[in-house]
Formats: structure tokens, C-alpha cells, sequence
């Protein structure tokens, strides 16, 4: 069954600015961003590095606030939210995938993933949510025991464990392989298409944008363009 | 100009300082507690050779009921023998004035002109006694300061019957009393009990001594056979109730200082090494640590053309900048302590000075040390940066390698918590950094209860001594032994409701091999007054048919109930007598014998006698008691238990008190230091993973719970095993030979209190250490912990 696309927004940014201070002098990576995640679409946010993409994701994810501007998750506005209520947000609603995989290396692939279900109230059987990314075979590994392309897919595993609402990928793919590459995005692609996923994937590859339903490319902490992909194609057809 | 790589040292040093403090601080104790105790030692053992030397401190006393001076050749020609010095010496009761309680002194005699050859008085103030007044005494130094006598004050005294007036001219200090306590007492009591010396000729014909003398001191040449000499002097005094020549270190101040001495050192050499062990155990996880971090530095370094040995130096000047933070640290305290303890000891051991003074040497030993235990910790860490490779440096290293526990593996686990599941794989993965953390802390655990039972006994040993045990409100002794008939007149004395009359004779015990001459008391079956209690702690009734020894004599002269027991009187008839021991007693000061007192007097042969006897008194006429008693010359003494009680219950609330609070700290200190460095190499160890958990949407709560589970678990076995370790460990102190003379004995008891102290002092050590890394979950940086590659 594929997942709708909707045009209704669930993640949505306002004039979002942000800025640190960098040792002495003060860093604008977002300069005023107006951006909206819709609900079930293929996102892919395509920019070199220092364009600011990252720090988006952040913010997406709720793991950083806006400087100024606002950030609303459907109906709720998140622009002020504490650390707690940011951790809630990302509790309960956000599912992350690392450019580094990030797993617990003292926990196997099933408890990996049971490390989020288990602290969500809808979560998924961790065996289903590592079958799905093609790992069934794999539960009882350690990270230490699998590739990369395998431990990513654990990651992906993890993160849809939860049934989130969105899904944030920063570089799925920067630390592997073409071939491996394929499959993990492969992975994300059916997550997105069979559960209805909204998936937001940060890349610097712009080959990657084939996959989207939208590409929205940033430079320089504002949004470049914007574009609509009529025709995604499979991640399998993607070469880079 | 400080190299580069020296700049880095101190950056290190800035950057780690929380572990870098704790782990010096540990150092600092143990440096603090060698340097403490062993300059108090040195000061002690330096003022006691200075002043046994000066005052020309005997080497062989030795007591006896009355020998002409015409023996003196014959002491004189035993083999060994340097100098032969005969006194009189007795005790005296004092009416000291303003004061209810009658006091007691010895009176030791000085030569009719000039100074003693030996056991020599130093003169702190006034002048000596001149020859041919009778009247004219010194005083003892602490006695004189604890009245606040001024010279010519008078002191009136019963001597030998009489009443006769003192007066002060001087003030004076003795080696053979640098520790003063009542004969059969533990604890100094200045105001009852004091020294006082006159000239010999006024002694003399006091006790009708003249031409004779009844204590007599020897000093030995440097090659002397002692236990020959002693059974020489022995074999001479005999005729003449000789109650058996002793060495120096018998002699009652001499022992007590020794003992002290021996105690001391245990402790100094024990405990600092208990310290440092930690601190080589903290260093060790620190280094490991910073080193896995710094591979990247180090292949950098290698690859610009630093040599290993510069590199493997540059970590070790870090180990060495913590070994002299420590000890700098544990220099100043260790003064403070030594400096300290050292005028606390003044206050009991009197010498004419006791400077504080530090062995030159011994601050660099402790550094020595504490730099060995050092390098002992972090050889292993420095070793392998020497022998990285540039490029396999550069490389990460090897991931880690995990597997399911023990106990998931035997099925014995089957619904873990996934956060406690990584907690336990992390200890299965480095087990012996989690029994050393154990060991570190279950070590600081038992320290508390080391230091601390010593109270509990002592308080335990007052209640069963002045509480069950003596159950008189006084006790008198007579001047001679009565006939039973005086027990009469002693019920007659005011406020008295009840009395118990005992006799106590000294004897000399014969069982193989062993000699021991004690007294051995007579008391009334029936009576009340003196609870005896068995090993059981049992109290049971004196047993007929035979002896009833204390556990130590016992054990001294290796008998058992049932064995039969060979003993002289020593004095009257000199007659052997031997009898069966009936039962064991436990007591907790010197050494006792009992029998029924009318077994005694039928064994010696005598009419039923007394010199001593235990009352009840209406506390409302403890005065005129007081009153009356000084004015009967046939009591010699008279001992009230509350008043014995309270002297050593302020003693302890004093001292041991401040002597608790200082080694619970210093224990304190050990635990957090643990404790703090497992949970910070914990976070730095486990930082991305706790980020990323947190990413995921673990609350900080949650995120905490699994840093802190490594130190819950630490702490869930290390308390109890502490607890345990403690209890062997003062169990083993009490029966150590510090600990279980002659003199006496400490019972082994720890109350609840004490447990639930240290174990609630660690509970809190670990608290604190929590809160720290607590604070730093708040700061963590999650997206910068994401970004990077472990």
C-alpha cells in the first residue's frame, strides 16, 4: 500500500534563525528559513557542508531551538519548548538515523532496537521492525560482529521501532559504500512508502535527491530552491 | 621557557582537574597518615631515648617486702650487673585538699644527699628536698599542674598509719613515670593519683625501713644476659618476699609507651599503604583512559619525530605532577597531624620535653613511595604510548567486542532491563576495573568500621567493667589484713549499706614452664558486689573446689578447667600450695585470680582474713564517708567506680571522638575518590552512547539511571563486603599483641550505629560523586557528541 502524500505540514519552520557564538566570533547558520516537512513525503535537504543543513536537522528533530523565527509540529508549537518538553517531542514522535549508526556496541541488534521500544508506548516488535530493513537473521549480533551497511540498517531498525512520526537521517549514507549505500537507502525508501513515514534525509549528494518526492537544497543558512520530483526513482537505480 | 609539550602537561592536568584533585587527595591521606603517625612516633621515641638516657632509666626492678642493705654486694657482684640502687617505695593515702575523694601516691624514696644514681628526677620546678627534712617532698609534674599546687603548699597524707604534712618544695618528672596510673588502673588520673619523692632517711624510719629497703632498680651492662640476671636477683631476694625482678619493658609507664609505640607503627604502616594502593588503582583507570583517548595525539606526536621515550616522559611528568600535588598536599596535613597528636600525647606520656620533630628522611620516603605506587598504576598505561606505532596509532582503535553476561548465558537472567544489561556487559567486559572499584570501596568501608570500633569496645569494656562487672559504689583497702571481725566496723562506717569483704594475696602461679605472679583474691561466695562473667559473657556465681583464673592468665600459663595449678604464697608462711582450676573468667584489665574466700584462707592455712572490702553507699553521705574514712588509719585506699567511669568516658568523648571523625573522613575521601573517577571514566567512556540515548528521546532521569548503575552495583556489593571486612579486620586488631596484653584487653564489639555510620558515610561519598557527573549529563553537548566518530 503506498503511503499518501499529502501536502499537510507536519513539521513546519517560520523564519527560523539560528546562531552561536564560535569562540569570538557569532556563527549564522540559519539566516530566516521558511520550510515545511509534509506529512508522508520523501524529503531530501541537499547542501555542502557549512551550508547549514545540519543545524536544521537539529532543530527538526528537536534537539536544538531556533535562535528566532518558529517551529511548529502539527498543531503544537515548539519554538520555546524546554529540554524536557524537547525530549518528549523526540521521545515520543522522532526517529533518528546517524552517519555513524550510533549503536550501543554492548547491546545486540534485537536489543538495539528494544532500547526504543521498549520507551515507546506504540512501538513495534523489534523482531518485525528488523525484518523489515532485511536483518532477521542478524538479531542476536553485536555491532562489533556486522558492517557497516548492516549496522546502519539496525539503526533504521531502531529508529522506525517507535512508529514515529518522522524520521531525520543526517548522511545516512556518508561513512559507507555505493553498493551498501543503495540498501540502506533502499531501507529508508520502504519504511517511508509502507508505514507513511514522513523521512527527511540530510545529504551533500545530490544523486540522492532521486529518491524524493521534494529536494530542498540550502546554501549559506537560507533555502536555494526548491524543487518537486514528479517521478522519484528506486534507490536501487541511484549511482553516485 | 616550559617546552611545548610541558604546556600540555599543565592543560592535561587543568582539564582533568576533578579526577586529578580526587586522586590527590587520596594520595595526600596516605602521606598525611605516614608522616602523622610516624613523626608523632619519632617525636615520642626521640624524647623517650633522650630522657631514659638522661634520667638514667633502670634496666631490672624488682619489689620486695623488706631486705637488709648488706645485700647490696652481693646484687652488686651478679654477672652484668652495672649499678645497684635500693629504695623505698610505698603507697600513701592523700587528703588533698578541697577535694571529698581521698587520693593516692606513691612515695618513692631519693638518697639522703645528692641525686639518684638511677631513675633520676628531673626538676621542673623549686629545688630538691634537703637532707634531714622528712617533710620536704617533690611532686609529680601532671599532679602538682592538676591540683594547681604552688610550692610550699601542704599536702597532708596518711603514712603507714600516721598522719603526716607534706610540703611541696619541687616539682619533678621521672622516666619510671612518664605514663602515671594507679596500680590495677588503665587511665591516668591526675587529680587522684600522683608521684611524690623524699629523702630516704625520713622514708626510713616512716615505714621502719632503716638499714633496709623494699625496691630496687638495676642497670644492666650493654651485654648483660637479662633473663640470667633476673633469676640471680630472684634467688637473692627470695628470703626477703621478693616478688619477682622484671625488665624495663614490664615496667608499667615503660610498657604502656611501648605499646603505644608498637600501635602506632601498625597503623602507619598499614593504612598509608591501603591509601596509596587506591591511588595506584585511580591512576591506573585514568591513564588507560586518557590514553585510549589521546592515540591520535600520540601518533601525531610520533609522526612529527618525537621520540617514545620523549612521548612515554611526557605522560609520566602528568603522573608525576599528581604523585607531588599528593604529596605536597599530604606533607602540610601529615604536619598538622603529627603536630597535633604529638600534644595530645603530651597530655598522658609526661616527659621534660616531647618537641614535635620530623625524621628528615621521612617525607621523601612517603614521596618514594606514593611515586612507586604511581608508577606501579600507570607503567602499563605509559608503556603501551611508548610502544605505539605512528600509524597504527592513527588508526581507531579496535572496536569493542561485547557478549551476553555470564549469568544471560546460563539463562539465569531472563528479563534484564536493557540499560542494566549494558551496565553488567561493561563489567563482565573489564572485570577487574569493577573488583578493584569494589576493592577500593568496600577497603574505604571497612576503614570506618576500623577506626570507629575501638570506641564501641572501649564504651562496651566500661559498661561491662563499671556497669556489670563492679557493682560496688566504692571499694576500700586496708593497710593490713584484719581478721573478719573489722567487717563490722566497716558496716558501721556512715552512709554504708552494704559490704563484702575479700582478701588478696600475691602468689606466684607455676604451670610448666610458666611463671606468673599476680594476685590472687579471695571473695565471698555469696557475694554480690563482683559479677564474674564466663567467655560466654555469662555471669556465674564463683565456682567451689578450686581457682577461678581470667582467660588471659590462663592462656599466659597455658591451663585449662581441670588442670591442676602449683602456687607460692609470696608472702606470710612462703608456703606451696596447689589447687585445681575450676572455671575461666573474662575480664578486660590485668591479670585475676579468684577463689571462695574460705577456700583461700583454709589453703594458706589462716583464720578467715580481709584487707579490702566492696560497699554499697547511700550516696546522699558519700562525704562523711569520705570523711571518716580519712581519718581511719587501717583503710589504706578508698575507689569510687562512677568516678573511675567518668574519667574515661570523658577521655574518650575528648579524644577518640576527634580521632573518629578525622580517619571517617579520611576514609570518606578514599570512597568518593572511587567512586567520583568509576562514574567520570563512565561518562567519558560512555558519553556517545548516553548522548545518543538521549537523542533518542531518554529522559535525563533515564540516561542517569544506567551512568549511575555501575556505581550502584559497586556500592550494592562493596558496602556489605566492606562491613564484613571491617568486622574480621577489628576482630583480627583486638587479638593482636597491641591489642590483648597482660595489662589488657579490649572486647570485640561493633554496635549497629557504627555499621550504619559507615556505611551511610560511603552511601553519601557516592551521593556526592553522583551529583558531579549529574551536572555534567546537563551539559552534555548531544550534537557534538553525534557528529564525531568515537
Amino acid at each position: 500500500m503506498p503511503a499518501v502524500t499529502t501536502s499537510t505540514p507536519i513539521l513546519r519552520l517560520q523564519q527560523v534563525t539560528k546562531s552561536y557564538p564560535m569562540g569570538e566570533v557569532v556563527v549564522h547558520a540559519l539566516r530566516g528559513v521558511d520550510f515545511a516537512l509534509h506529512q508522508g513525503e520523501c524529503l531530501v535537504l541537499l547542501g555542502p557542508s557549512g551550508s547549514g543543513k545540519s543545524t536544521l536537522l537539529n532543530i527538526l528533530g528537536g534537539l536544538d531551538v531556533p535562535t528566532s523565527g518558529e517551529l511548529w509540529f502539527q498543531d503544537h508549537d515548539l519554538s520555546a519548548a524546554s529540554s524536557r518538553e524537547l525530549t518528549e517531542f523526540r521521545r515520543q514522535h522522532v526517529g533518528f538515523v546517524f552517519q555513524f549508526y550510533n549503536l550501543i556496541p554492548s547491546l545486540t541488534a534485537l536489543e538495539n532496537v528494544q532500547l526504543v521500544s521498549e520507551i515507546a508506548p506504540q512501538g513495534m516488535d523489534p523482531r518485525e521492525a528488523l525484518e523489515r530493513v532485511g536483518l532477521a537473521e542478524r538479531l542476536h549480533h553485536f555491532p562489533a560482529q556486522m558492517s557497516g551497511g548492516e549496522q546502519q540498517r539496525v539503526a533504521i531498525a531502531r529508529a522506525i521501532a517507535k512508529r514515529p512520526e518522522v524520521l531525520l537521517c543526517d548522511e545516512p549514507t556518508g561513512a559507507l559504500d555505493v553498493q551498501t549505500g543503495r540498501l540502506v537507502l533502499n531501507a529508508l525508501n520502504e519504511v517511508n512508502r509502507d508505514l507513511g513515514t514522513s523521512t527527511a534525509i540530510i545529504t551533500h549528494n545530490a544523486a540522492i535527491g532521486a529518491m524524493a518526492d521534494r529536494v530542498v537544497s540550502i546554501a549559506d543558512g537560507r533555502i536555494a530552491k526548491i524543487e518537486e520530483n514528479a517521478s522519484p526513482v528506486p534507490p536501487g537505480s541511484i549511482d553516485w | 621557557m616550559l617546552r611545548t609539550l610541558d604546556i600540555k602537561v599543565w592543560r592535561e592536568l587543568l582539564r582533568l582537574r576533578g579526577q586529578v584533585v580526587a586522586i590527590a587527595m587520596v594520595i595526600a591521606c596516605g602521606v598525611g597518615v605516614y608522616l602523622g603517625l610516624s613523626s608523632t612516633m619519632h617525636s615520642l621515641q626521640r624524647a623517650r631515648s633522650s630522657n631514659y638516657a638522661e634520667q638514667r632509666f633502670a634496666h631490672v626492678f624488682a619489689e620486695l617486702e623488706r631486705a637488709p642493705l648488706h645485700l647490696i654486694p652481693r646484687l652488686q657482684a651478679i654477672e652484668g650487673v652495672q649499678v645497684v640502687q635500693t629504695r623505698i617505695v610505698r603507697g600513701v593515702t592523700l587528703e588533698l585538699p578541697g577535694m571529698v575523694e581521698a587520693g593516692s601516691a606513691r612515695l618513692v624514696s631519693i638518697p639522703e644527699r645528692g641525686r639518684p644514681e638511677l631513675n633520676d628526677v628531673k626538676l621542673r620546678l623549686g629545688r630538691m628536698p634537703q637532707p634531714g627534712h622528712s617533710e620536704e617532698v617533690l611532686v609529680s609534674e601532671a599532679f602538682f599542674e592538676a591540683h594547681g599546687f604552688r610550692l610550699d603548699d601542704e599536702l597532708p597524707a596518711i603514712v603507714n598509719g600516721s598522719r603526716v604534712a607534706f610540703r611541696i618544695v619541687g616539682v619533678a618528672l621521672s622516666p619510671e613515670f612518664t605514663y602515671t596510673v594507679a596500680p590495677g588502673q588503665l587511665f591516668p588520673d591526675d587529680r587522684l593519683h600522683g608521684i611524690l619523692w623524699a629523702r630516704r632517711k625520713g622514708l626510713a624510719a616512716a615505714f621502719d625501713l632503716e638499714g633496709a629497703f623494699n625496691n630496687l632498680a638495676l642497670r644492666l651492662a650493654p651485654q648483660a644476659h637479662e633473663a640470667a640476671v633476673l633469676a640471680a636477683v630472684d634467688r637473692i631476694l627470695e628470703p626477703y618476699g621478693g616478688r619477682g625482678a622484671y625488665p624495663r619493658r614490664d615496667q608499667v609507664s615503660a610498657f604502656f609507651l611501648e605499646n603505644e609505640l608498637t600501635q602506632l607503627q601498625g597503623f602507619a604502616v598499614t593504612i598509608p599503604l591501603l591509601f596509596l594502593g587506591v591511588a595506584a588503582f585511580l591512576l591506573h583507570i585514568v591513564f588507560q583512559r586518557l590514553i585510549a583517548t589521546q592515540r591520535s595525539d600520540i601518533a601525531a606526536l610520533k609522526a612529527f619525530g618525537y621520540h617514545d621515550r620523549e612521548v612515554g616522559w611526557h605522560y609520566a611528568k602528568l603522573v608525576g605532577a599528581i604523585v607531588w600535588l599528593g604529596s605536597v598536599a599530604g606533607w602540610l596535613l601529615g604536619g598538622y597531624l603529627g603536630s597535633a597528636m604529638t600534644s595530645l600525647y603530651a597530655d598522658y606520656y609526661r616527659f621534660p620535653e616531647l618537641p614535635f620533630q620530623l625524621d628528615p628522611l621521612s617525607p621523601f620516603l612517603a614521596l618514594g613511595v606514593a611515586g612507586l605506587a604511581a608508577g606501579w598504576g600507570t607503567a602499563r598505561a605509559i608503556r603501551q604510548t611508548v610502544g605505539l606505532a605512528p600509524a597504527e596509532a592513527m588508526r581507531p582503535p579496535a572496536p569493542l567486542r561485547y557478549r551476553r553476561t555470564l549469568l544471560e548465558r546460563l539463562g539465569w537472567v531472563q528479563k534484564v532491563p536493557i540499560g542494566l544489561r549494558t551496565v553488567l556487559r561493561e563489567i563482565e567486559r573489564k572485570p577487574w576495573r569493577a573488583v578493584l572499584s569494589v576493592a577500593g570501596v568496600s577497603m574505604a568501608t571497612a576503614l570506618t568500621i576500623l577506626m570507629a570500633f575501638s570506641a564501641d569496645s572501649i564504651r562496651y569494656m566500661l559498661q561491662v567493667q563499671f556497669g556489670l562487672s563492679q557493682r560496688e559504689d566504692v571499694q576500700i583497702s586496708l593497710l593490713q589484713t584484719r581478721s573478719q571481725a573489722v567487717l563490722s566496723e566497716i558496716r558501721n562506717l556512715p552512709g554504708v549499706q552494704h559490704a563484702e569483704p575479700y582478701r588478696s594475696v600475691p602468689v606466684e602461679f607455676r604451670a610448666g614452664a610458666s611463671v606468673k605472679r599476680v594476685s590472687l583474691t579471695g571473695l565471698d561466695p555469696a557475694g554480690e558486689l563482683l559479677a564474674l562473667y564466663n567467655t560466654s559473657e555469662e555471669r556465674i556465681p564463683i565456682a567451689r573446689g578450686g581457682l577461678t583464673l581470667s582467660r588471659k592468665l590462663a592462656e599466659v600459663l597455658g591451663v585449662r578447667p581441670g588442670d591442676s595449678l602449683a602456687f607460692r604464697w609470696l608472702e606470710g608462711a612462703r608456703s606451696t600450695h596447689s589447687a585445681t582450676v575450676a572455671q575461666i573468667v573474662d575480664t578486660y584489665v590485668g591479670l585475676s585470680a579468684y577463689m571462695p574466700l574460705d577456700e583461700l584462707a583454709s589453703t594458706l592455712g589462716e583464720p578467715p582474713t580481709l584487707n579490702g572490702a566492696r560497699l554499697l553507699v547511700d550516696p546522699s553521705e558519700l562525704a562523711s564517708l569520705y570523711a571518716e574514712v580519712k581519718a581511719t588509719p587501717m583503710i589504706a585506699g578508698i575507689a569510687e567506680r562512677d568516678r573511675s567511669l567518668r574519667l574515661v568516658q570523658g577521655m574518650l568523648d575528648e579524644n577518640m571522638g576527634t580521632m573518629i571523625w578525622i580517619s571517617l573522613s579520611f576514609a570518606l575521601v578514599m570512597a568518593f575518590a572511587v567512586l567520583y573517577n568509576t562514574i567520570r571514566i563512565t561518562l567519558a567512556e560512555r558519553s556517545r552512547e548516553l548522548a545518543t540515548m538521549r537523542v533518542l528521546g531518554y529522559r535525563r532521569r533515564e540516561v542517569s539511571a544506567i551512568l549511575m548503575g555501575e556505581m550502584g552495583l559497586v556500592l550494592l556489593v562493596a558496602i556489605p563486603l566492606g562491613l564484613w571486612m571491617g568486622h574480621v579486620f577489628s576482630s583480627a586488631l583486638v587479638r593482636s599483641p597491641g591489642y590483648d596484653t597482660e595489662q589488657f584487653r579490649l572486647p570485640f564489639v561493633i554496635y549497629p550505629s557504627t555499621y550504619a555510620i559507615g556505611a551511610l558515610g560511603i552511601l553519601a561519598s557516592g551521593l556526592v560523586s553522583g551529583l558531579g557527573a549529574w551536572r555534567r549529563l546537563d551539559r552534555f553537548d548531544m550534537v557534538e557528541v553525534l557528529k564525531s566518530r568515537d
